[in-house]
């Protein structure tokens, strides 16, 4: 069976005074249908970059999207133009984005904001659309839907924002849904509310979801796969158990070590910062400075995902070298 | 021996205004006695609007409380004149949660870190440079850092400026309100690492706020729990995480999800969120959110109880035995 969501070869570059950069370089990633994919790593990595392309939200230029395929059940999204792209966005492929508080309009009701996405994609009008924005915030459980419909933004809880939020995407039966760290900013218990809520609609209405996160033991709670992104490369696929039990790849167990729960004060290794350098220039690895295992090829070249167990993919020389 | 820093039924409500009327108080600290020891790291927790933040800038006073002492080295900071609170105010040092917004941008970060050096020890600019290089590398950063302006750095790296500020006049006690919220989860652990090394190595006492409970846990020696403006639960950092007295706490502590655990559906949530701190709750505070809520607790503040030494919390459970 193919599969729901399939790149390959996807590239993504910006245009800027000092040039060319490339931001994503990926050679494939496959989404199951009703699977929840949870993508990891540090800011900078391309996560909200490769969320932006797949919907082509990235204007261009600056952005230069090239690549063989984003294939959304059956569709090439790369070959589509933007009037088809705008039937897509919503209806098929819909977002969860990261801050709450700038993805809704201040001068709108969420009442009103909600309708207008109804009455647009499902042409809904008169009592059936106010029955259905009462049943989509009624469904993501704001409480009292009929008055909170009357309410502006300003006058909801981050938790409150993120559940309209989440209406908002859902309100046109989408099939995929890209959320963009959508627990940013919250409080732990207002957190755990906001998952539950993902997990539950995800369940109920069988969507396909790309988790996208900084944070690799939340992903890890909520999904059945997970990959983790270096510098706009996936530099490790697989099931969530095999990646979070045995991290194979330098780059994730320095993640997830950043992660544990050790009060040793024992300095722990991580890498250095986010750097601005250019490592769209390097010919191999691009974790190839900050490595702890470097072989004679990382500086060679660039190391594509090979399967190592069940499940598993690592792009790493040293990984593969050992096992092969 | 009388503690680094004690607060004392500290307090401080906010008028609520309409028009020139002040028609309520936001009560955002409600009475919170503390006390801190030397080269002791105490970790503050809770929610969003539980009053965090107000309470960090009391302790360094850029607030003044409505009642309540503060008292640095057993001095009471609002009875001293000028020149003796500026005294002690070199010794007490705060890093902000957003380092993009606490660096001039116009500044040379020379300048940034020099300033306190010019404030407190009325050294002059040409003579600062040598210690900011030597503070730019206490905290990881290269001598050429000085000649640089805050937005040639990243956010991992601007912390570090802040900080290094902070250290700038030898302080005793810094604080640190939600210093890694703002920067990448990888500088988070290189952030907390050097804090900690500092921590040793100075001598230095902390507050660290945060609403990142991982965060306070790799930290603390010693954790407070606030709810609504009150504080909940006290005690070491291994008694308050190991074995959490109160409701809140232990809600607090369950919201995390771990796969070990068995995933986001093994965490028990809290229903609802913070109510406002205008009208807070009567009796205890938490009762509109608390499972084992009684009658008592909607109408009786809870006292303290202490469970031992090291550990005190107010909940009337604990009282009744549970």
């Amino acid at each position: 069976m193919g599969s729901f969501l399939g790149i390959r070869n996807l590239k993504v570059s910006f245009k800027t005074f000092e040039g060319t950069k490339n931001v994503i370089d990926l050679e494939a990633l496959s989404i199951q249908k009703g699977e929840t994919f949870g993508l990891v790593g540090e800011s900078g990595a391309g996560k909200s970059v490769l969320a932006y392309s797949i919907l082509k939200l990235l204007s261009s230029p600056p952005a230069i999207i090239s690549g063989d395929a984003v294939e959304l059940d059956g569709d090439n999204l790369l070959a589509k133009n933007e009037r088809d792209m705008m039937n897509i966005r919503g209806r098929k492929v819909s977002m969860i984005f990261q801050d709450p508080m700038s993805s809704l309009n201040p001068v709108f009701t969420i009442g009103d904001q909600l309708s207008n996405v109804l009455r647009k994609n499902r042409r809904l009008s008169g009592k059936a659309l106010k029955q259905e924005v009462e049943a989509m915030l009624k469904l993501v459980q704001l409480p009292d839907p009929v008055q909170s419909a009357r309410k502006y933004p300003h006058e909801l809880s981050g938790g409150q924002r993120q559940r309209v939020i989440i209406a908002l995407a859902l309100s046109c039966d989408p099939q995929f849904l890209i959320a963009d760290e959508p627990t940013r900013n919250l409080d732990v218990t207002i957190q755990a509310q906001i998952l539950k809520l993902i997990v539950e609609l995800q369940r109920k209405m069988n969507v396909t979801i790309l988790y996208i996160a900084n944070n690799p033991e939340l992903v890890s709670s909520i999904c059945d796969k997970m990959g983790v992104l270096h510098r706009g490369r996936l530099i490790e696929v697989g099931s969530v158990k095999s990646v979070m039990s045995n991290p194979l790849h330098p780059y994730t167990s320095i993640l997830l070590h950043t992660d544990s729960k050790e009060t040793d004060g024992t300095a722990r290794e991580a890498p250095g910062e986010v750097s601005m350098e250019d490592w769209s220039q390097l010919t191999g690895c691009r974790f190839v400075n900050q490595c702890r295992c470097i072989v004679e090829d990382c500086k060679m070249g660039i190391p594509t995902l090979k399967q190592v167990a069940d499940d598993h993919y690592v792009a790493c020389h040293y990984v593969t070298g050992r096992v092969g | 021996m009388e503690p680094l820093l004690r607060l004392v039924e500290l307090k401080k409500y906010f008028p609520v205004k309409n028009g020139m009327r002040v028609s309520a108080w936001v009560k955002a600290v409600d009475g919170v006695s503390l006390s801190i020891g030397q080269k002791v790291t105490l970790g503050v927790v809770g929610e969003s609007g539980c009053g965090k933040t107000t309470l960090a800038n009391l302790i360094v006073g850029l607030e003044q409380p409505t009642a309540g002492q503060v008292y640095f080295e057993g001095l009471d900071m609002q009875k001293l004149n000028p020149v003796e609170l500026k005294k002690v105010r070199s010794n007490i040092q705060i890093v902000f949660q957003d380092p993009f917004w606490s660096l001039n941008p116009r500044w040379l970060v020379r300048d940034v870190v020099g300033e306190p050096l010019k404030v407190h020890l009325r050294l002059k600019q040409g003579e600062y440079v040598e210690r900011v290089e030597q503070l730019l590398g206490t905290v990881g950063l290269p001598k050429d850092a000085a000649y640089k302006y805050p937005h040639e750095f990243s956010g991992g790296q601007k912390q570090r400026i802040a900080i290094a500020r902070a250290l700038a006049s030898k302080p005793k006690f810094i604080l640190l309100d939600e210093p890694v919220s703002a920067i990448d989860i990888v500088s988070q652990v290189q952030i907390l690492d050097m804090l900690q090394g500092l921590k040793d190595e100075m001598e230095l006492s902390y507050i660290l706020i945060s609403h990142d409970l991982e965060v306070v846990n790799s930290l603390s020696d010693f954790i407070v729990v606030m709810y609504l403006g009150k504080v909940v639960e006290y005690g070491s950092a291994a008694a308050v995480f190991g074995t959490p007295a109160h409701p809140y706490t232990q809600a607090l502590l369950d919201s995390i999800p771990k796969q070990e655990a068995g995933g986001i559906d093994a965490v028990k949530t809290l229903e609802g969120e913070v109510p406002s701190a205008i009208n807070p709750p009567g009796g205890c505070r938490f009762h509109t959110r608390c499972k084992y809520a009684m009658g008592k607790c909607e109408t009786e503040e809870p006292t303290i109880f202490k469970l031992d030494n090291q550990h005190e919390a107010w909940c009337w459970l604990l009282e009744s035995g549970h």
